[in-house]
């Protein structure tokens, strides 16, 4: 009977992991570069009280055995690397690949990240930077005095000075065999692992990279409607899960009228 | 007198497994390619009391001894399929299981949420490989298109990749639960290649519990956990009167 409590008690767990991720989704519903979790569950070992194959009263082997499971676990939340939509902002340093890759920068502390988040800017000796300042690797430095920033799909950086146009960078994409082992850093970061394997790198355009297009913002690819339903199905696979604990909680009173 | 105590009492037992078979099923409500579990009950066998008096012995009929949780089945019918756009989300229409690799041994599972190790290779949320029909994992080539057909054929591109093994079995009752979304086999069990099952890229297979069948399922367990508490309390009002009443002197 304590069982189908602890079991009721694992799936309203896992459902409130669920909304916590929902939660984060949606919370970052306009965040550039944002890619979406998904929870995955699975079910948890089972107990085996009657073991098939054995032989019952008359002497026939019983074809099914009884097993009562323990409930439910999170399996893994899962980042799910969908593209998200396009955004035209004409800023020449936005950048967006389309596909595969992610940008390599340098965090303050030396360690390098990836992010999809390409609104890059200039600070203060010209260097390309994220929002938070991080320079962008292969570091990129645009002289003072360019006029005109152009960056192909194939990620060569050119300046225009004067009258002349010369290029000064070429940006390098990272990828890797599993980008859902990559440990989410916050702040659109996130960091190399075991299970994402070592990075690999390339040229925009080239041996499956994407290309880049300036000008371009990739959003979030949370989507509103998907996000609600999850919520609602959560919300009512706990509130159903609530419902299982009374009920065993209702049997317990019961057993326990049992003797005035 | 007594053996009614006993019977009810196996009935609030049996109760109590079914609620906890039920808080199972409602408790992976979410899980993807989870099959809801069942209980069949059955009575005890029955037993042929008689009467033996100074006119020999007398048939009075038969007596129930009560009921026991005969078996714990595994609802196969398929859940819903939710479009998840994701390139590895499989789901399989029809009959049919995942092959995974597992440090155990070969296990099975509905679950088709797969994603990539750091060798390239298609692996379920745990880490267990898929593995092709030849019982090998399956290498995907980095920076190439992954798709999918209908039969589980995997193609890189225009690069032609292996066929998943998707196997199926003649009598499910040879599998058991394992958790973690995987079905084990008993000994020296091995599946068949299914036929007339779909593979769908980018479709997961939802729980194919029920919530308003597993409420119903509650209810009517709590309300018989209840009617044999009743006539257990019966039963000992009766037995008190006995006790305490039928000898007691003036």
């Amino acid at each position: 009977m304590i069982g189908a409590l602890w079991t009721a008690a694992t799936g309203m767990n896992s459902q409130q992991k669920s909304i916590d991720v929902t939660s984060n989704n949606l919370a970052n519903v306009n965040t550039g570069g944002f890619k979406k979790s998904r929870v995955n569950f699975a079910d948890l070992m089972y107990k085996t009280i009657k073991q098939p194959g054995t032989p019952n009263a008359q002497g026939a082997q019983v074809p099914v055995g009884i097993e009562v499971g323990h409930g439910s676990k999170v399996a893994s939340t899962q980042k799910v690397f969908t593209e998200g939509n396009l955004k035209n902002t004409d800023n020449p340093l936005d950048l967006l690949i389309e596909g595969d890759g992610f940008f390599q920068v340098m965090k303050p502390d030396g360690t390098v990240a990836y992010t999809k988040d390409g609104s890059f800017k200039q600070d203060s000796t010209g260097r390309v930077v994220t929002s938070d300042g991080y320079p962008l690797q292969p570091e990129i430095v645009i002289p003072e005095d360019a006029t005109d920033i152009s960056i192909t799909s194939d990620g060569t950086v050119n300046v225009k000075t004067g009258n002349t146009t010369e290029q000064i960078g070429q940006i390098q994409l990272y990828r890797f065999a599993n980008p859902a082992g990559l440990n989410s850093q916050g702040r659109n970061l996130f960091a190399q692992t075991v299970a994402s394997g070592d990075p690999q790198t390339g040229v925009p355009g080239e041996q499956g990279f994407g290309n880049i297009s300036q000008g371009f913002l990739e959003m979030s690819n949370v989507k509103v409607v998907e996000e609600m339903v999850n919520m609602i199905a959560a919300q009512r696979a706990y509130d159903v899960n609530s419902k299982a604990i009374k009920a065993a909680d209702e049997m317990l009173q019961t057993a326990n009228q049992l003797r005035r | 007198m007594i053996k009614g105590l006993y019977t009810a009492a196996s009935a609030m037992n049996v109760n109590m497994k079914k609620m906890d078979v039920t808080s199972n099923n409602l408790a992976n409500v979410n899980s993807t390619g989870f099959k809801r579990t069942g209980s069949i009950q059955n009575s005890f066998s029955e037993m042929l009391i008689s009467r033996i008096d100074s006119s020999g012995k007398q048939e009075l009929g038969s007596i129930g001894g009560g009921v026991e949780l005969e078996e714990n089945y595994t609802d196969y019918s398929a859940g819903e399929f939710k479009h998840t756009n994701n390139k590895l989300d499989l789901a399989i229409k029809g009959r049919g299981f995942f092959t995974l690799q597992t440090p155990e041994g070969v296990r099975y599972s509905r679950n088709g949420s797969f994603s990539l190790n750091n060798q390239n290779q298609i692996v379920n949320s745990q880490g267990h490989l898929l593995l092709n029909q030849n019982g090998e994992p399956i290498q995907t080539v980095p920076g190439r298109e992954i798709t999918i057909d209908k039969s589980g054929q995997i193609n890189f591109g225009e690069l032609e990749g292996d066929r998943i093994n998707i196997v199926d079995f003649d009598d499910y009752r040879n599998l058991t639960k394992q958790g973690n979304n995987l079905y084990q086999t008993a000994d020296g069990i091995e599946g068949n290649q299914v036929e007339g099952s779909k593979v769908l890229q980018g479709y997961l297979e939802g729980s194919n519990v029920n919530i308003v069948q597993e409420m119903a399922n509650m209810i009517e367990t709590t309300r018989a956990y209840e009617t044999n508490q009743k006539v257990i309390q019966t039963i000992d009002n009766s037995l008190e009167k006995a006790v305490n009443s039928v000898g007691r002197l003036a």
